[in-house]
């Protein structure tokens, strides 16, 4: 989505219309301003209003939701409103899109080739159209069996509660409650698994980063083109070709970050949208400098995110090389920022700090020169 | 409120003719939407927002023809409220 910053002044407005109706510009600033007033009278009375050939403006109840503030990134609530609903008819929709009334949606034939069909397969179709109700109907046989294995456990944690806890009971009365818990944690391992997993992101504080990255990112920049992924592609070479430099592909990521989850994992006939380039390392500004370790701060995170979740399904190779991935991020943005530990000391794990310190002492910072 | 209810309150508040009354409105909404059309927005500090945002091509399916689609870019006219707008209608509360 992409907000032209183009305004037209309420002076050049009114002057339009007092031209065209032989009125001062005085009388149709004024006008204007009674017009939109009386408008919003009767919105706030309930009334919608219809205008014929523009749209339609109604009064809209707001639930009370969560958000975050794009500039400080503090949580924020946002109480229950009501807001303006503004509806185009279609004859303002028609008129706007006029530049673009010569585009016609496109068969995708791509897609049929691909899966080797001469035709799309009628119960291809079918299996699209049921999916979303197969899938409820999954979700529903899930929930059930998670219930009853629910259940099953509880049983089980009972009878071994009644087992374990006599003889904490007999010793010590007071400290009863820590020790059945502690004794519970040990049997199935659980004291090991919690201790790991205070390492782990938390998903909703992830993604609330990824949108003010983005935010970031996109602010006040044009859009270059699109490029659809071909085989063979990866996210570094696209950088390269569009920005001449491959170091700056953390800056593509999160501007697409919609479309791709895995930085390392692209997928063919995916568009992503080209900014113009942030600007060159040698001199960039400092709120480039910001954004482009932002950016790579997103990748830290992103990779660190994947490792615990390898880990967590018990791929230690693969989470542990994501992890390592992570820490090397983090050493290849310090070059943009040298004061970037310190800068972000709340965003970094300690260990990574450490990891990469050590690696500043020993190699020093990469050279800004470096990149081309 | 429609359109002509619309004129018959501002003839009204300002005092001219409904002829008169309708022919400057129809010119401002008509010079909103080429505003619009020309990828410009519009403030008018006591009421709102109006401009464009433009939506990126996407992939779809269309169901009646049973074929994936690449749909073109979009741009769609869109109003934010202004806070004075806002305050006057959160005034009295859930209605």
């Amino acid at each position: 989505m992409v907000e032209n910053d183009d305004k037209m002044h309420i002076d050049d407005f009114a002057e339009k219309i007092a031209h065209e109706n032989g009125i001062t510009k005085i009388q149709a600033k004024e006008f204007i301003t009674t017009l939109f007033d009386f408008i919003g009278e009767k919105l706030a009375d309930n009334e919608p209003v219809k205008i014929y050939n523009f749209g339609s403006l109604s009064k809209k109840w707001m639930k009370k939701r969560k958000g975050i503030n794009p500039k400080t990134q503090e949580k924020i609530n946002i109480p229950a409103h009501y807001k303006i609903l503004f509806k185009p008819y279609s004859k303002l929709s028609d008129i706007v899109n006029r530049k673009y009334r010569n585009l016609k949606p496109n068969v995708l034939d791509a897609l049929l080739t691909l899966t080797g069909m001469t035709k799309v397969n009628p119960d291809f179709i079918n299996a699209i159209n049921n999916d979303t109700e197969k899938k409820s109907m999954w979700e529903k046989a899930k929930k059930r069996a998670l219930i009853i294995l629910a259940i099953i456990l509880l049983v089980l944690l009972a009878t071994l509660a009644t087992l374990i806890t006599i003889p904490v009971v007999m010793i010590n009365e007071n400290n009863k409650i820590v020790q059945y818990v502690n004794s519970i944690n040990k049997i199935f391992g659980l004291d090991k698994i919690t201790d790991r997993f205070k390492g782990e992101i938390n998903e909703q504080e992830a993604n609330e980063f990824f949108i003010s990255a983005k935010t970031k990112l996109t602010d006040n920049r044009k859009i270059i083109g699109e490029y659809i992924v071909k085989d063979g592609d990866n996210i570094f070479n696209i950088a390269k070709e569009h920005w001449k430099n491959e170091y700056l592909w953390p800056d593509l990521y999160i501007t697409n970050k919609e479309k791709i989850e895995d930085p390392d994992l692209i997928k063919k006939n995916d568009v992503l949208v080209i900014y113009e380039k942030l600007g060159d390392p040698k001199d960039f500004s400092k709120k480039q400098k910001d954004d482009i370790v932002y950016a790579y701060l997103g990748i830290y995170r992103i990779y660190k995110a994947l490792g615990e979740a390898e880990l967590q399904k018990g791929n230690k190779i693969k989470g542990e090389q994501r992890i390592n991935d992570s820490k090397w991020t983090l050493y290849t943005a310090v070059r943009y920022d040298h004061n970037l530990l310190n800068k972000y000391e709340d965003a970094i794990y300690p260990e990574d700090r450490e990891f990469v310190q050590q690696q500043i002492d020993k190699f020093g910072f990469i050279p800004a020169k470096k990149d081309k | 409120m429609n359109k002509e209810q619309l004129i018959s309150g501002m003839a009204e508040k300002t005092g001219k003719t409904k002829t008169e009354t309708k022919k400057i409105i129809e010119s401002i909404f008509d010079e909103l939407t080429s505003v619009l059309s020309e990828e410009k927005s519009f403030t008018i500090t006591s009421f709102g927002n109006f401009s464009v945002v433009k939506r990126e091509r996407r992939k779809g399916f269309n169901p009646s023809i049973e074929k994936f689609m690449m749909l073109p870019p979009k741009l769609k006219p869109r109003f934010k409220t202004s806070e004075i707008l806002k305050e006057k209608i959160n005034k009295n509360g859930r209605k």
